[in-house]
C-alpha cells in the first residue's frame, strides 16, 4: 500500500559493486520505467539510486562515502514513502570499511598491539597436496 | 592475496589517523582520502594518469590499514583492550543502519551460488547473521 501523502519514493540499491551487474541493469532499465509509469498515474515519482553506477572502483574503501550514503538513506527514509533500501547479498562479503574515528585509548591500544605484532613477522605459503591448495600462516 | 613476508605498518596508522584535539574528548580521525588525493574522483581523460596513480596509492594504504586492523583485532591478546571497533563491509553497515531506521522499509535479496569462491574474512560470522536478517525481512515482506 502506498501512502499518498508523500509524493516521492526513493530506493537505494545496496550491494557489493563486483556483483549483481545484471540485476542492477535490469532494475534500472527494465523495472524502473514500468514502475515510474504505473505510479505516475497516482502522482508518485519513483527514484532508484544505485551508488555503484558508473564507478570502476569500490567507493566503500573510503569510509566517508559510506557516511554520506547513510545520510542519503536517512534522508530517503524521512522524505519518501515505502521501501527505501533494497539490498542484494551475494557470494562476496565486500571490502571492510575503515573506522573514521578512534578514541585515544583505542588508537594507542591498536598502535601498541600492531607494534608488538610487527616484531613477529608472518610467513605465508601455499602447498599443493594432490590438487588441493592449502594456505599456511606462521609467525616467526 | 599476498604471499611471503609482510609487516604491519604502524607508521601508516599515524600518517592517516590524526589527533583532533578540538573535539571533547579528543579523537583520532581518518584523513579523507578524497581530500588527500584530489584526483581520485576525477575521471576525465586529462587526469586519467593522476587518477590511476592516486587510486593505486590509496588502495595500497587501504589494504595495509585493513591488514593492520584485522591482525590486531584477530590477535586474542589485544581484543579485550579494544572497544567498539567493528570491521564490517559497506553493504552490511548500510543494511544495519537502515534496519535501525525502519525494518519494514528494507528488503534484502539473498542470491548465493553453491561452490563459488567466498571471501575468507568474516564471511561465515558476519554474513550468516546478515543472511538471517535478510531471510527474516524477505519472509516478512512476502507475508
Amino acid at each position: 500500500m502506498v501512502n499518498n501523502t508523500k509524493k516521492t519514493r526513493k530506493e537505494y540499491f545496496n550491494c557489493f559493486y563486483l556483483e549483481f551487474d545484471n540485476e542492477r541493469d535490469m532494475l534500472v532499465n527494465e523495472t524502473l520505467p514500468k514502475l515510474q509509469q504505473y505510479f505516475l498515474t497516482q502522482g508518485i515519482y519513483i527514484y532508484f539510486i544505485d551508488w555503484n553506477l558508473n564507478w570502476d572502483f569500490d567507493l566503500s574503501k573510503n569510509p566517508y562515502h559510506i557516511l554520506r550514503y547513510m545520510k542519503e538513506i536517512q534522508n530517503a527514509y524521512e522524505t519518501s514513502t515505502g521501501l527505501f533500501l533494497l539490498t542484494f547479498v551475494g557470494n562476496k562479503y565486500g571490502q571492510i570499511v575503515l573506522p573514521i574515528e578512534l578514541s585515544t585509548i583505542d588508537f594507542n591500544n591498536i598502535k601498541n598491539s600492531a607494534s608488538d605484532l610487527e616484531k613477529g613477522r608472518y610467513f605465508i605459503f601455499l602447498v599443493d597436496f594432490k590438487n588441493e591448495i592449502r594456505l599456511f600462516l606462521f609467525r616467526c | 592475496m599476498r604471499f611471503g613476508f609482510f609487516c604491519l605498518d604502524v607508521k601508516l596508522l599515524e600518517q592517516w589517523y590524526l589527533l583532533d584535539d578540538k573535539l571533547s574528548p579528543p579523537v583520532y580521525k581518518l584523513k579523507d582520502p578524497d581530500e588527500s588525493f584530489s584526483n581520485i574522483l576525477s575521471r576525465s581523460v586529462s587526469t586519467y594518469d593522476l587518477n590511476t596513480r592516486e587510486n593505486q596509492e590509496w588502495n595500497e594504504a587501504y589494504v595495509n590499514l585493513v591488514d593492520l586492523f584485522l591482525s590486531v583485532l584477530h590477535d586474542k591478546s589485544s581484543v579485550k583492550s579494544i572497544h567498539d571497533i567493528q570491521l564490517l563491509s559497506g553493504v552490511e553497515m548500510l543494511f544495519n543502519f537502515s534496519t535501525k531506521l525502519s525494518s519494514s522499509g528494507c528488503m534484502c535479496v539473498s542470491r548465493q551460488f553453491d561452490g563459488m569462491f567466498r571471501d575468507l574474512y568474516n564471511y561465515e560470522n558476519c554474513f550468516k547473521k546478515t543472511c538471517f536478517f535478510a531471510s527474516y525481512f524477505c519472509i516478512k515482506k512476502i507475508s
